[in-house]
């Protein structure tokens, strides 16, 4: 304890000298410790987009698979048109061999002035919004996806949900309205429950399949049918029966289409990925060598201005020893002269990198286009940077304390 | 019959430097007994600070035994790590340059040798104030070393040396760095710790003025000590001397 308080004495009696030394190192442990969070930071990021992107590939390459055991069955005029399809004819289809599954729709495309439109366009490109009519059940919608999954507002529609619909965010300013309040569709009111994030500009207001007829006029009646055959191999079958069962249908085989998309996304998946590994390499490599130089510099800085003291107090060492200080108490007292110096430095630097670690590290690491980093001292790098200065000041002190315990006292005290 | 408080018996230091051999003191034997004032003179390189350190544990000597206290503890067969203990408290030294801690206030550097003896900060600095007021410079207790003159660096330097009461003084041209009128002052106060507090003080020096101060001197030429000298008694002759082997 006194020997903590003689060093801290002798340092504060020369405290500028011990200061600009300590802002010295308080570089060295800022540039340490914004190294280290910047590329934490980068690091999080790209596991973040990673994730994302992996989340979204999933769920593409899961309606991959599920698209290309689809076909759409729709009426003489196509889907989006009112000239629809009967019904009756589902369960017939639902009992053919190789089909999993039916998901009955109405899908009606409405221009601007409110009139319905025929065929028309992919997509329901074209037309102003469609009118979409789909099942509520539970069942069907997890395992054919016929409403929306993707809300941003609200909720989704469920069962026993009459006059009420879903909008496409696409549609809100349309119709310049959101959730809880109502729009008119052709004299009919519909109560907005849930607002869901279009994908390839959807402007369906989605309601449930009775609402939809009973708005559109085509009670018993469908646009179209999405038919799900057991496997990808029995596509065709299912076709071929359903077009001899109804011969003025139109029946579409989805998967050419879908696997062209599934591939898609996995390409883009694979350049994305090593996209971001170069550049974290990158980052990494140049981290790595920023914060071994930051730290090999803060050990040399102390072990250098603890060498010059010892020698510029050669004779103040002689003195301690004539008055009968210790080997061991002459060594001590400089190892805390310079751990005070680190500790002074490393609270300096952490309090320069808590503010400026974002452009600390932006200017040593760079930056990458593919990652948007926020870059803050988290606990990590701050107990890392302390520990660097605990440790620099252990080392950068050691051999200069040890020779200070190895001075002869004659020779010291002869020296002028 | 009271025994010597310091002893040197057949104290040698011999110096190898540059595959030269220097041999700074010759079988030197000692005797000085407690409230003894001895001075030691000699010109320069006659060996004395060689010997101050040897009495005072700073170094080892070559062949021979130095004694301390009383009881005659021997020093020089004692291990490294009990010697500072041993200088902490029973000896006391002083030096020509001060040697005060530039960085400490006068108290400070008064305090410095009590540390681990005395725990208590508040003993230790009541002691060191008593110290300063009987070196008569207590309004100075507050300033370092820089901001003093060198009489009163040389009173603080008296006063930390007398820290932990030490049996034994020894001082190295003590007024070397100090005018006449401080020196004189300097003087009368370390013949008043001898005889008042019976300390027992040796003190090297040229200056046969301030040498006599001391009750005792002895004379140290060449390495080899005597308490007669002639040429201290004839200055031309001494200074018509080539210089020998012993001096430096």
């Amino acid at each position: 304890m006194l020997t903590l308080r003689r060093a801290f004495r002798v340092l504060w009696r020369r405290r500028l000298r011990t200061l600009l030394v300590s802002l010295v190192l308080a570089l060295c442990v800022a540039v340490f410790a914004s190294t280290i969070a910047g590329v934490d930071a980068n690091e999080a990021a790209a596991e973040d987009i990673v994730e994302d992107y992996r989340a979204a590939a999933e769920a593409t390459l899961e309606e991959t698979e599920l698209w290309m055991r689809a076909l759409v069955v729709t009426g003489p005029g196509g889907p989006w048109s009112p000239d629809g399809i009967s019904e009756d004819g589902v369960e017939e289809v639902e009992s053919m061999d190789d089909v999993a599954g039916v998901v009955p729709m109405v899908m009606v495309g409405f221009d601007d002035d409110g009139q319905a439109g025929s065929g028309g366009g992919q997509l329901g490109r074209g037309y102003a919004y469609v009118i979409h009519g789909a099942p509520l059940d539970p069942e069907l919608n997890d395992q054919y996806h016929a409403l929306p999954v993707n809300i941003v507002d609200g909720r989704n529609l469920s069962e026993g949900d009459e006059y009420t619909a879903l909008l496409s965010d696409e549609l809100v300013d349309y119709f310049d309205a959101g959730v809880g309040d109502t729009i008119n569709l052709d004299g009919t009111s519909l109560d907005i429950v849930g607002v869901y994030a279009s994908e390839l500009w959807q402007r369906d207001v989605y309601m449930s399949l009775s609402t939809a007829q009973d708005l559109l006029g085509m009670q018993g009646q469908l646009s179209m049918l999405a038919v799900y055959a057991e496997t990808q191999s029995a596509v065709g079958d299912v076709v071929a029966e359903i077009q001899s069962e109804y011969p003025g249908a139109f029946v579409i085989a989805l998967g050419g289409l879908q696997s062209q998309l599934g591939d898609f996304v996995q390409q883009q998946q694979r350049t994305l990925m090593a996209g971001l590994d170069e550049d974290l390499s990158a980052i990494q490599s140049v981290g790595l060598r920023t914060i071994i130089a930051s730290g090999v510099i803060a050990i040399l800085l102390i072990f250098v201005v603890m060498f010059n003291t010892v020698r510029a107090r050669t004779k103040e060492i002689g003195t301690f020893k004539a008055l009968g200080f210790s080997n061991g108490g002459i060594m001590w007292q400089f190892l805390c002269e310079g751990f005070y110096v680190g500790l002074v430095g490393g609270l300096i630097g952490l309090a320069i990198a808590s503010v400026a670690a974002s452009l600390l590290s932006s200017w040593l690491l760079g930056s990458s286009e593919n990652l948007d980093i926020s870059v803050s001292l988290a606990v990590g790098p701050m107990v890392l940077g302390l520990g660097l200065t605990i440790v620099a000041a252990g080392l950068g002190s050691l051999y200069p304390a040890w020779r200070a315990s190895r001075v002869s006292p004659m020779e010291a005290l002869r020296r002028e | 019959m009271a025994r010597p408080m310091l002893r040197a018996i057949g104290l040698t230091k011999t110096y190898e430097t540059n595959g030269n051999r220097v041999r700074a003191l010759q079988s030197v034997n000692l005797e000085i007994m407690r409230g003894d004032f001895v001075a030691i003179m000699g010109p320069s390189g006659s060996g004395k600070t060689t010997l101050l350190t040897l009495l005072g544990c700073l170094d080892r000597p070559t062949s021979g035994r130095v004694l301390l206290g009383a009881r005659g503890l021997d020093v020089t067969a004692m291990p490294e790590s009990s010697l500072y203990t041993i200088r902490r408290k029973n000896i006391g030294f002083i030096f020509q340059s001060f040697n005060l801690i530039p960085s400490f206030s006068a108290l400070e550097n008064v305090k410095l040798p009590m540390e681990n003896l005395i725990g208590s900060g508040r003993r230790r600095r009541k002691r060191a104030r008593v110290l300063l007021r009987m070196l008569e410079i207590p309004h100075r207790e507050r300033h370092r070393p820089p901001q003093l003159s060198a009489g009163e660096q040389q009173r603080v330097a008296i006063a930390r040396a007398l820290a932990n009461g030490p049996a034994v003084i020894l001082a190295d041209e003590p007024t070397g760095n100090l005018d006449w009128e401080t020196s004189v002052g300097i003087m009368n106060m370390m013949r008043r710790l001898a005889s008042e507090q019976k300390r027992t003080i040796v003190m090297v020096t040229h200056d046969p003025h301030m040498a006599a101060f001391a009750s005792t001197k002895l004379y140290l030429r060449d390495g080899k000590l005597s308490d007669q000298d002639p040429y201290y008694s004839d200055p031309l002759r001494f200074a018509a001397q080539p210089p020998t082997a012993g001096q430096q």
